[in-house]
């Protein structure tokens, strides 16, 4: 194991020295891209067998309710005026491929999975099922759902 | 306090100490992969925190900050052990589910931290686009240029239809009164009230802010929107790509898909969501395509590529290749799209991920078809084809003062965020921000990190920061029970072409780039004609002729520059400066592959390494 590691440190030193003197210091990845990595596959000469981190539908929705979750969480905790956490929901849903997110019961469940995370009283979770679903009743339903699976 | 708190945390760092003996039973465990180095992005190396299928790294990013990206495994493998061709090696550490959780906690709660303020940074750029349009009289409105321009004669009849639903539910003058609303919430608007996001501080996500440009640009496309739906306005040509011929199955698919979007629609002219102009204009653009669709006999998708959209060289010997991809991810999509539409409901992200597919497939076609550089779509595909809004003038000072506002918030928001999580080569790069993670998911820092995972590394004073150091000391300093392998792309190709012909001649073949059946050449490497990687004794000798031939390109590419812009020059000099290691026995360039289709790719499968002692 010693003798690895002695080995590795050589080797690295060796190519450091190297990299140095050759203008190379790149050490770790670096992404030309401001988005993240996805956007370096579909930069690639193949967007059309995209292997992007939702290649799968349920996977992409599962992954947009647990953006919709976090942000819903962190809004409890910071604050900020209500409109503006509606439109956060639609540029995250955009992100998605989601561009009517209130027609979806995921964006609700999420919105409810937040709220539990964060521990919103039952009051306060029937303030933003008002503001949110309306009497939409599948709606409230969803938003009630995520509240009692993170609420526990 | 103080003093009882530091009691406490060292009291949960010795209960902890139980940890690694209880984590062996709940099979929990860490991975630390280390990426072996290659040209291009990452001639150091690169190194990753796996917790279960999520996969964590910290990558160096323009202007000069490092941000955590969260990629599944098989993905992070496709990039970097496919597409970047480098050897992933791992050693498994055995955590308790306790420590497992705490960790998975923290990575996340970075990842959404840096994600958000990256989302408002963008926010502001685009808040600085607004303006500069408003300044010029005319916004740029997201998908209103899939529709034919205002005044033109005709009307479509699908929207007209839409018309009457929404009358019918919202009353005659629904769209009126709608159009009235929006017009006077715009002359309500004050440029002065810019209400600009916050600069990042300490470890909160920022504060959900709702600028001006963005309610600007939000009503006037809401504006649009309406207008186009009052006047039932025909798509633009060339709005839709034809695509796969309906079967039975597929029509009343297709029907079902329409009469759910045009309910939707109905609903969403009443919302009152701020943002819902956008979602209005592709939602009828869609519907007029389904309704096509059932007329023509096949499927009909909107034009999603956007207009700045980004190309890629052609690859006529890849072509056919990708094509017959293409086709089978649409068909897959269409299967499901299919199959999800008798539940009633318009899923977005079922159709988009069709639409995107049949907007793959029909650019592969043409592009070929016409010889041509082929348009990447990216990630995010939703149709955004824009068009010049002409706006009612404003103050052009105040204008002038928010634009200024909106440029030096946008540059404090920038320089708050490098200071806190700005690149350093050796400070804080991809390896020192894990194991600093690691310290910071537990209470006890430092001290309960080691008593949790049964070890720990310094990154203070050492070599630790350079990826492959780090992962030697991670063997050495914790307790692994598995090492395993992600062998490259190459190096499984070869294995598999191994057991089936004579070795010698595979590997002669197969190691240079001349000869090499599986190898073509990626337009993001540099020029060289030997692979080093799997070739250590002969490495200097192959290395100088990689030397001579980048050389050689070098000139060639002096020649050339005033023809290729310096591409032949550049690709030649990087093919002599990764020669260079190579004659002192190391190897860094492993080449690329462009696209590897996905029946040809190895499964996300790792493979042991025996332990040295036999661990």
């Amino acid at each position: 194991m010693r003798r690895d590691r002695r080995l590795a440190v050589l080797r690295a030193v060796a190519v450091l020295l190297l990299s140095c003197v050759l203008a190379l210091p790149q050490g770790c990845s670096f992404s030309a891209s401001s988005k993240g990595s996805s956007d370096s596959s579909d930069s690639s000469s193949d967007s059309s067998a995209s292997s992007s981190k939702s290649s799968s539908p349920d996977s992409a929705e599962a992954q947009y309710k647990n953006d919709v979750r976090e942000y819903t969480a962190a809004y409890v905790k910071t604050g900020g005026q209500f409109d503006a956490f509606r439109r956060g929901i639609g540029d995250i849903a955009k992100k998605h491929n989601i561009t009517n997110w209130e027609e979806s019961t995921v964006t609700y469940e999420g919105i409810g999975q937040g709220l539990g995370e964060a521990r919103v009283s039952d009051l306060q979770l029937k303030a933003y099922m008002d503001g949110l679903a309306g009497q939409d009743a599948s709606k409230r339903t969803a938003m009630q759902k995520g509240y009692d699976d993170k609420k526990g | 306090m103080a003093a009882l708190r530091r009691l406490l945390t060292l009291g949960a760092a010795l209960l902890a100490v139980a940890a690694p003996v209880a984590a062996g039973e709940t099979g929990r465990h860490v991975d630390y992969l280390y990426i072996e180095a290659n040209e291009g992005g990452s001639s150091g190396g690169h190194v990753a925190l796996g917790l279960g299928d999520e996969v964590f790294h910290f990558e160096h990013r323009s202007p000069g900050i490092l941000v955590l990206g969260l990629d599944d495994l098989e993905h992070f493998r496709y990039r970097y052990g496919v597409r970047e061709n480098r050897t992933i090696h791992v050693s498994r550490i055995p955590v308790s589910e306790e420590t497992y959780g705490l960790l998975v906690e923290r990575f996340r709660q970075r990842h959404f931290l840096q994600t958000r303020h990256l989302d408002v940074m963008d926010g502001l750029g685009r808040d600085r686009a607004t303006l500069e349009q408003m300044r010029a009289g005319a916004l740029a409105i997201e998908a209103a240029g899939l529709f034919t321009s205002p005044g033109t004669p005709g009307t479509d009849p699908d929207l007209a239809a839409l018309r009457s639903r929404v009358q019918a539910a919202h009353g005659e003058d629904a769209l009126d009164r709608r159009i009235e609303s929006l017009r006077a919430r715009l002359a309500e608007l004050d440029p002065a009230a810019l209400d600009l996001p916050e600069p990042p501080s300490a470890e909160l996500p920022p504060v959900p802010s709702y600028s001006f440009p963005q309610r600007y640009r939000d009503l006037v496309t809401a504006l649009a929107a309406m207008e186009i739906l009052r006047e039932a306005r025909p798509l633009a040509p060339g709005a839709l790509v034809a695509s796969l011929n309906l079967s039975e199955a597929d029509a009343a698919a297709a029907g079902r898909l329409r009469e759910a979007l045009s309910g939707a629609l109905v609903r969403l002219v009443a919302s009152e969501r701020p943002d819902g102009g956008g979602a209005l204009l592709v939602g009828m653009a869609r519907l007029v395509a389904l309704e096509e669709s059932v007329r023509q006999g096949r499927w009909l998708a909107v034009d999603a590529f956007p207009a700045d959209t980004a190309t890629v060289g052609r690859r006529p010997e890849a072509e056919a290749e990708l094509i017959e991809s293409a086709t089978a991810e649409l068909a897959r999509r269409r299967d499901r799209l299919v199959a999800r539409s008798a539940e009633g409901e318009f899923r977005e992200v079922e159709f988009a991920a069709f639409e995107a597919a049949a907007n793959r497939l029909a650019e592969l076609q043409l592009a070929r078809a016409e010889g041509r550089e082929r348009r990447i779509l990216g990630a995010s595909p939703v149709p955004s084809h824009p068009a010049r809004q002409a706006i009612e003038p404003l103050d052009g000072a105040v204008l002038a003062g928010a634009l200024e506002a909106v440029q030096e918030r946008q540059e404090a928001y920038a320089a708050a965020f490098k200071r806190r999580w700005g690149y350093n080569l050796v400070t804080r790069n991809c390896v020192s921000e894990i194991f600093s993670e690691i310290d910071a998911a537990f209470p006890g820092g430092a001290q309960e990190s080691l008593a949790r995972l049964g070890g720990r590394i310094e990154m203070d004073g050492s070599l630790n920061f350079i990826p492959a150091v780090s992962a030697a000391s991670v063997a050495s300093a914790y307790p692994v029970t598995e090492r395993l392998d992600l062998p490259s792309y190459r190096t499984w190709r070869k294995e598999q072409m191994y057991e089936r012909e004579n070795p010698v001649a595979v590997f002669l073949r197969e190691s240079n780039t001349l000869t090499s059946t599986m190898y073509r050449r990626n337009a993001d490497d540099s020029i060289f004609v030997f692979f080093t990687d799997d070739a250590v004794l002969a490495r200097p000798l192959l290395g100088a002729v990689n030397l001579a031939v980048g050389l050689a390109a070098s000139a060639v590419g002096l020649v050339t520059l005033p023809a290729d812009g310096g591409t032949t020059l550049w690709a030649g000099l990087k093919g002599a400066v990764f020669s260079l290691p190579e004659l002192f026995f190391q190897n860094i360039r492993k080449g690329s592959f462009g696209w590897v289709k996905r029946d040809a790719r190895p499964a996300p499968v790792p493979r042991p390494v025996e332990l040295p002692g036999g661990g």
